[in-house]
């Protein structure tokens, strides 16, 4: 079975580091794609959005057949939207990313979403509902079914299944145009299970936040009740189908 | 390649719906996953009033298993110590675990004095469950959260008990690494280790091959996700043993 990872990061200030074991791991557990967004800080400015999207480009070309890009972009800067152009139509990567720089419903982010729509790629969205240590403009499932509501002509992907399955599903169950991804550090019993069950395998997409551990998700995914057919969904023909990718 | 599932658990878990919570459940998955034994302990006990009426509960299922009964206590409660005498003549009653993240009280609590002494006359071990769930996904109920120091507290109040931390992060095993390098006393799990890649072989670096156990807190957490952090491991066969089996083996004197 293809195994796409369509949810993993550099990080500022170790680039080289993460890329380095993220490759590693590409290759002992046998991954066919990444899809990497540079994170750098909670409300970064131009500069280091600029020089951390040079970093995934720099992997594009370093590994084109694992790596794949998502423009990371903080819409407080207008300067952002040549960002993203330059990233799109000159690197080719294939989605942009919104971190907890705004709430993903912030009208700010309204230009931003609609040349994605233009471009017809996904926009990922950090979503997490906390019970403690929730972030200034961290958005929660509520959010993303705000947005996703606004624009049903956008594909977005609500991250790590809005940081709890249980808060997450429900509030985007209408919105058709809400891949759901289950990346990251909880990694409960019953998570995938609980997911499909209301929202189908059709809409689950298989990431993992690597450098953060890439084997506690793909774990969730071999021991969910769930068929032969739908793992592969959520591994990878899902993704690819997301991304206008080929499904052979 | 035999292996011992440290930390599972029966029964039922309040806030929310577990799918594979019984017994015959905990099997199924065992089997699927290789493995042949394993300490269980009751998830009912930990909310009840009375946790002993828990472990009532959980004997037939544990011996229907085969596996080790460990008994759930709060050391809050004055009766405990006794509790944990009856569980030992009464349902066989092989190891104690605590929940200070639910029951919130710290390791200097007078109340765990009187328990911890009666483990170590005893030779008991004392299991110590530092966390249930991802604090920000707790609903209803927070958990204490419990820090380096804490453990610190623990390690150097009871020295000479025998004790299993259970779902530990990385930092912390990082952190107590200089503590319990040279101590016989103390053995981590394997279920906390979900930040990060290659986490199972940074612990082996930091505090070497014997300290570390196979443990999953299935049908909480997914078990396969633990396992495959020992299976896809870059290390030596002998040491992944270890690991599976070996440690809780002879930590535990089977």
């Amino acid at each position: 079975m293809k195994k796409y990872d369509m949810h993993v990061h550099v990080w500022q200030g170790r680039e080289e580091r993460d890329m380095e074991i993220m490759a590693k791991a590409c290759e002992l557990y046998h991954v066919d794609k990444i899809f990497i967004s540079g994170l750098c800080g909670e409300f970064p400015e131009i500069d280091a959005i600029n020089e951390i999207n040079d970093y995934t480009l720099k992997y594009m070309k370093q590994y084109p057949e694992l790596v794949e890009g998502y423009c990371y972009v903080n819409p407080r800067h207008d300067a952002c939207m040549d960002t993203l152009k330059r990233c799109v139509e000159d690197g080719g990567m294939i989605g942009m990313k919104l971190w907890i720089a705004t709430l993903c419903d912030d009208p700010l982010n309204n230009k931003y979403i609609e040349k994605c729509i233009d471009y017809d790629i996904p926009i990922l969205l950090h979503a997490w509902r906390k019970t403690v240590g929730q972030m200034k403009c961290e958005s929660t499932p509520e959010h993303v079914a705000n947005i996703a509501k606004r624009y049903p002509e956008a594909k977005f992907i609500m991250a790590h299944i809005g940081g709890n399955c249980y808060a997450g599903v429900k509030p985007v169950l209408d919105c058709k145009n809400v891949t759901i991804d289950f990346c990251g550090s909880v990694f409960r019993a019953d998570d995938i299970e609980y997911t499909v069950k209301w929202v189908g395998a059709d809409r689950v997409v298989f990431g993992t936040d690597m450098p953060g551990s890439f084997l506690v998700n793909e774990g969730q995914v071999l021991e969910a009740d769930i068929t032969e057919e739908e793992k592969e969904m959520i591994m990878w023909k899902n993704t690819a189908k997301l991304f206008n990718m080929e499904v052979v | 390649m035999s292996r011992f599932d440290l930390n599972c658990m029966v029964g039922h878990w309040p806030f929310r719906k577990l799918r594979h919570n019984k017994p015959e459940d905990i099997l199924k998955t065992h089997k699927q996953n290789g493995i042949t034994g394993g300490c269980v302990s009751s998830l009912d006990s930990i909310l009840y009033n009375d946790p002993y009426e828990g472990d009532e509960d959980l004997v037939q299922g544990a011996k229907e298993m085969g596996y080790i009964h460990i008994q759930s206590v709060n050391p809050i409660l004055s009766f405990t110590t006794d509790d944990i005498k009856r569980g030992v003549e009464l349902l066989g009653t092989k190891g104690v675990k605590i929940y200070p993240c639910y029951h919130q009280y710290g390791f200097d609590a007078p109340e765990l004095e009187p328990v911890c002494e009666y483990l170590k006359e005893q030779n008991i071990p004392l299991f110590v469950q530092l966390r249930m769930e991802d604090y920000r996904a707790d609903y209803v109920m927070l958990q204490k959260q419990l820090g380096v120091k804490d453990l610190q507290t623990l390690l150097n109040k009871y020295p000479d008990n025998k004790i299993v931390l259970l779902t530990p992060r990385l930092n912390e095993i990082n952190a107590l690494a200089p503590m319990v390098k040279e101590s016989d006393n103390v053995l981590f799990d394997t279920s906390g280790l979900k930040d990060g890649l290659f986490s199972v072989e940074t612990v082996v670096n930091v505090i070497g091959p014997d300290k570390l156990a196979f443990g999953s807190l299935y049908p909480l957490f997914c078990l396969k996700s633990i396992l495959m952090l020992v299976e896809e491991a870059q290390l030596d066969e002998d040491i992944k043993q270890k690991i599976y089996s070996g440690n809780a083996e002879r930590f535990l004197g089977l």
